[in-house]
């Protein structure tokens, strides 16, 4: 009988956890990092330039999405440091029991299936060996398909997004990574960076369309300026690839990146599959 | 006693080099090429092989030493495998790593994207990614492209979907890749990059 009132309740509660997971950011007066802002956002006046973020203007065709990650700077390397001191904290604490299993394995393997393989003992802890999330997918930021700045065409679709201030690179498509040279900018505090089409553009020219929407005329707006970015990982196992020589920006002698600014080679990383291997 | 210095310094100098190049410093750990057999790359083509040559095909560049032929291939090699640290290339672990990390803005789009390209496609795209993306890379190192037949190409190169080979295995197929990549010329039409 009185039923009623209390479905009534939980389905307004149901309701308020919907809204609330789907409420976009610029609804609150802060941005965070990774929000992406629309146009109705800055109109309204609901979300404002913040000094203590960096934000991300750029154009990209319809259906498209970019990843963009972050050089690690100092606090990324301390939290990522710490990481792996938890893990390794955790790791030591475990491997007892990890020992214990893997003893009880073998004794039963020996019983059961004699001529089988025993599987390795497993290796004791190591702070190189912890697994913890790696420094350059920290920040890392996938712009595309979902809440555009404005309404665009079927080429030309508008984001913004809000970021912590820094160096980032141009990872690549969500089909593939720009693993063997790319270009970085750098993201200044309370400043809008415009990459305008420049990522996208196959043969990057001044012709490419650098023009920000008029609602944004009155945040400060600078535009990006790249340099070389040498290799990296290629962390989500995309087809790979590197962007095209850009005048006075990037080049290759072979495979090694040229930093045009300066004329000099980009150090080449040891790069890593560092998929467990299969022994 | 001045001129006899000077033809040990010049008899020395002569052995040195080419101990130096043999002693060429490897990234990623080169064996010694003398443990290796050059595998057989003479073939008579069939049309059946012609079809095939965007699969079965080998690497090649002139005036390379077996050293940078072999890093460049571990280096490409590793690039094409993809860097996942959480193994098994399982995308999603990744982007349940990376979430509690406030990007799901992020990472999680291009996770989704190669876990739906796994779901998707399956294990005969990922060998397809695997061959184009070292075909990208080798590319850019300058190596050339050459023709195999199957049965050639599979004494010394292996294909991975989902899976990933045994790491002796793998490891001594790459050193036979590197040792072909630096040998002699091929005397047979170059392949399109």
């Amino acid at each position: 009988m009185n039923t009623k009132p209390v479905k009534m309740k939980r389905l307004a509660g149901f309701l308020g956890l919907c809204l609330a997971m789907t409420a976009p950011a610029a609804w609150s007066a802060q941005t965070k990092p990774n929000d992406l802002i629309t146009e109705s956002a800055v109109l309204s006046g609901k979300v404002t330039p913040d000094p203590a973020m960096g934000y991300i203007f750029v154009r990209m065709p319809r259906g498209m999405t970019i990843t963009l990650m972050r050089v690690p700077d100092a606090e990324t390397v301390a939290a990522w440091e710490q990481d792996r001191q938890k893990a390794l904290a955790k790791a030591i604490k475990n491997y007892p029991g990890d020992i214990s299993t893997w003893e009880d394995d073998v004794a039963l393997l020996k019983k059961t299936r004699p001529k089988d393989p025993l599987p390795p003992r497993p290796a004791e802890p190591t702070l190189e060996a912890v697994e913890v999330v790696p420094q350059e997918l920290r920040d890392l930021l996938n712009i595309g398909i979902f809440r555009r700045y404005a309404k665009g065409t079927a080429f030309d679709e508008p984001f913004l997004v809000a970021v912590k201030p820094g160096t980032y690179f141009y990872a690549g498509t969500n089909t593939t990574c720009m693993c063997m040279g790319t270009v970085a900018f750098d993201v200044l505090p309370g400043k809008v960076t415009n990459l305008g089409a420049t990522l996208l553009d196959k043969t990057p020219s001044p012709s490419v369309d650098m023009t920000v929407p008029d609602s944004l005329k009155a945040w400060p707006v600078m535009p990006a300026e790249l340099h070389a970015h040498g290799k990296f990982n290629n962390y989500f196992r995309v087809i790979v690839n590197r962007m095209p020589a850009i005048p006075g920006v990037l080049s290759y002698r072979r495979d090694t990146v040229i930093d045009e600014r300066t004329g000099q080679a980009l150090p080449n990383p040891k790069l890593v599959a560092v998929q467990k291997p299969k022994l | 006693m001045n001129r006899q210095f000077w033809a040990s310094a010049a008899s020395l100098a002569f052995f040195v080099a080419p101990c130096a190049q043999a002693q060429e410093a490897s990234v990623y750990g080169a064996p010694d090429p003398a443990g290796l057999t050059m595998p057989r790359l003479d073939f008579v083509p069939t049309p059946d092989d012609a079809l095939n040559y965007d699969k079965y095909f080998y690497f090649h560049r002139e005036d390379t030493s077996f050293v940078q032929a072999y890093d460049d291939i571990r280096e490409c090699d590793a690039l094409s495998s993809g860097s996942n640290i959480y193994a098994g290339g399982d995308s999603a672990t990744v982007m349940a790593a990376a979430a509690p990390y406030g990007v799901l803005a992020g990472g999680v789009g291009a996770a989704i994207g190669a876990a739906a390209a796994d779901a998707i496609w399956g294990s005969a795209q990922r060998r397809a990614q695997r061959r184009t993306s070292m075909r990208n890379c080798m590319g850019f190192k300058a190596y050339h492209r050459y023709p195999l037949s199957v049965s050639l190409w599979k004494a010394f190169n292996f294909e991975e979907g989902f899976g990933r080979k045994k790491e002796a295995v793998r490891l001594e197929a790459l050193a036979l890749q590197a040792l072909v990549a630096s040998g002699p010329k091929p005397t047979t039409e170059e392949l399109a990059q």
